[in-house]
């Protein structure tokens, strides 16, 4: 019975320790995980020149694009997903 | 044994149970099963046993068709063959390209690929390959350096190659066949006559001209043609004496479904991340295997597209190289090309380099060509220093080809975002197929399919065991029996395919 009102005991400190720790980290890195989530705004630049955002916002401004699936399409010979064409879009449009 | 046919000084005849003709991957592999067997075997070969300027020229044609490289180029007629310059590059026809599939036409070989793999590992020694494995996870097992990109294998994958010293015939069987006393060399001795018996239905004998005129007759049991896909059809429709059309043509098949692997620049793959990509660095002469990207089967029947890999070199080393742009178009300076860059290697991704470094890459695609009777060899006016008619090459491709292309980009350009891999961009002609095929298309000097096999002698040349339609005693030996190419460069395969008729052949003269 001892033995395992100490058990209790231990894992209550180390669910404890966990939660605050599991904070913690949410606390202190949140502001960075946009910088690795997929689809957001600065994603493009990676592989894509100012110069092809600008003709691929055009191209898809103007619905000069093919559709592969619901998510993927083709435009100016890039295979990109939607969001990335939105955001090619976005500062086309901005730059107008 | 070896003789020279031009240092005969009278007319021969030679009597023996097997006549090969011609000594290049096909024929020599061949003849060495032979060694030792008691059967007395004739090996024919057109050239010596190095490579000489007025017997190459016997290999001239002219292109009437797509774009090409010379033939006097893209063939060598001396001991060995074209193993001369071969690249060494091995792997195998997969199990699909065996398949009938509705999406491409005249597909569908007699044979399956289970019997045609039992072949492999006795051509893998041939051509001086290890032949544990064909599966690239596990010959890359132990290697932790080499790491696939982490694609849908469903989808795409990584298709292994291995590569071959690469083992020059030639200069590797030279002495076992010299030396054999069962086997008797000729050289310079070039096809000109296929003699048939009255009935049309067996070979009487063959004869064999040097090109200072001396005459060899060769009669066998049993006749093998291993000169290669535009040769075997051109002494095929050129011996015409007895069959109005040339032998093995009642049906017009002969010299039709000539296919090469398409080879050709395709657009760029951009990685998200670097990751080591050593696996898929070809350094020419120097490794020992490497990787291309491959359209997994099941998104071939998906997608209807023809079987086809890609090869991935860094964008910055690429440059805007194409052969078919590059190559020399006499045969002494290619072949000269070739020696030297044998010796001086001929890297396009060298593997000292960082191979994590580069996240942009060159797609390099060399795809299957679907089967088109349109696309074949025929005979010219002009006529050789034998007197042999000169053979007209019309490479034809078709649609598939281009909607291949298309789809195979769309496909990876998905599975690379799905995969959170990477991007994909392909220049206008990928996507557009109205528009021509650019200046960088060309082919692997892999000739095919011009005396196809298939058990309907209105639709191919040889049947299941290569034996030409409606003869007892000819037999073809090589790629151009095959009835589709698949996306693998053809010497091993058609070394298995080779053994094989030559064990049908045993079977034959026991």
């Amino acid at each position: 019975m001892g033995f395992s009102i100490y058990n209790r005991y231990i894992s209550y400190v180390i669910s404890r320790r966990a939660f605050i720790n599991f904070c913690g980290f949410f606390l202190v890195f949140t502001p960075f995980l946009g910088c690795f989530a997929e689809g957001k705004e600065t994603d493009v630049i990676w592989f894509l020149s100012e110069q092809d955002i600008m003709g691929i916002g055009k191209s898809y401004s103007s619905n000069s694009f093919t559709t592969i699936d619901a998510e993927i399409v083709l435009i100016n010979g890039w295979v990109l997903t939607l969001a990335e064409a939105e955001i090619c879009k976005k500062k086309f449009l901005e730059s107008a | 044994m070896h003789k020279d046919l031009g240092a005969l000084s009278k007319p021969t005849i030679e009597k023996c149970d097997l006549c090969i003709v011609g000594a290049g991957a096909a024929g020599i592999s061949m003849a060495m099963d032979w060694l030792n067997q008691g059967e007395k075997v004739v090996l024919l070969e057109a050239g010596g046993f190095e490579f000489e300027t007025e017997t190459q020229a016997l290999n001239q044609g002219t292109n009437i068709g797509q774009r090409y490289y010379s033939l006097t180029a893209t063939r060598l007629r001396f001991f060995g063959g074209t193993t001369g310059h071969w690249g060494g590059y091995c792997t195998p026809l997969d199990p699909i390209d065996f398949e009938t599939r509705p999406y491409v036409p005249n597909s569908g070989w007699p044979i399956d690929y289970d019997e045609f793999a039992s072949f492999l590992p006795r051509a893998s020694k041939l051509v001086e390959i290890d032949d544990r494995t064909w599966n690239l996870e596990d010959y890359i097992a132990n290697k932790k350096d080499y790491v696939s990109l982490d694609l849908n294998s469903r989808v795409f994958y990584s298709k292994l190659f291995k590569f071959s010293p690469p083992t020059r015939f030639g200069t590797k069987y030279r002495k076992a066949l010299v030396d054999s006393n069962s086997i008797t060399v000729y050289t310079h001795a070039n096809l000109t006559r296929i003699n048939l018996h009255e009935s049309g239905q067996f070979v009487k004998d063959v004869e064999a001209q040097s090109l200072n005129g001396n005459v060899l007759t060769v009669n066998a049991r049993h006749y093998v043609l291993a000169m290669g896909a535009v040769q075997n059809a051109r002494m095929l429709l050129a011996n015409n004496q007895q069959q109005k059309a040339g032998i093995g043509n009642a049906y017009d098949q002969v010299g039709r479904y000539f296919m090469e692997h398409p080879e050709v620049k395709a657009g760029h793959i951009f990685l998200k991340r670097p990751q080591s990509m050593k696996l898929y660095f070809f350094d020419y002469m120097k490794i020992k295997m490497y990787s291309e990207l491959a359209i997994a089967s099941s998104a071939q029947r998906a997608h209807g597209i023809l079987n086809m890999t890609t090869a991935l070199f860094p964008k910055e080393l690429s440059g805007d190289w194409a052969w078919i742009n590059k190559l020399p178009k006499d045969g002494k300076q290619s072949y000269d090309f070739w020696m030297k860059a044998e010796k001086n290697t001929l890297s396009r991704a060298p593997s000292d380099v960082d191979t994590k470094k580069y996240t942009a890459y060159q797609m390099q695609i060399r795809m299957e060509q679907s089967p088109n009777p349109n696309s074949r060899i025929t005979l010219g006016d002009k006529r050789d220093k034998l007197g042999t008619p000169q053979p007209l090459i019309n490479w034809q491709l078709t649609e598939l080809e281009r909607n291949s292309i298309r789809g195979m980009n769309m496909v990876l350009g998905k599975e690379l975002i799905e995969s959170g891999i990477g991007r994909l961009h392909a220049p206008p002609w990928v996507f557009d197929t109205s528009l021509e095929w650019p200046n960088t298309l060309g082919g692997g000097w892999h000739h095919m399919g011009t005396t196809r096999m298939h058990n309907d002698p209105k639709k191919g040349v040889v049947d299941a065991h290569c034996t030409v339609h409606g003869m007892d005693n000819l037999h073809i030996a090589g790629s151009s029996c095959f009835t589709t190419a698949g996306a693998a460069n053809p010497t091993l395969s058609l070394i298995a395919l080779t053994l094989r008729l030559s064990k049908r052949l045993k079977e034959l003269l026991a």
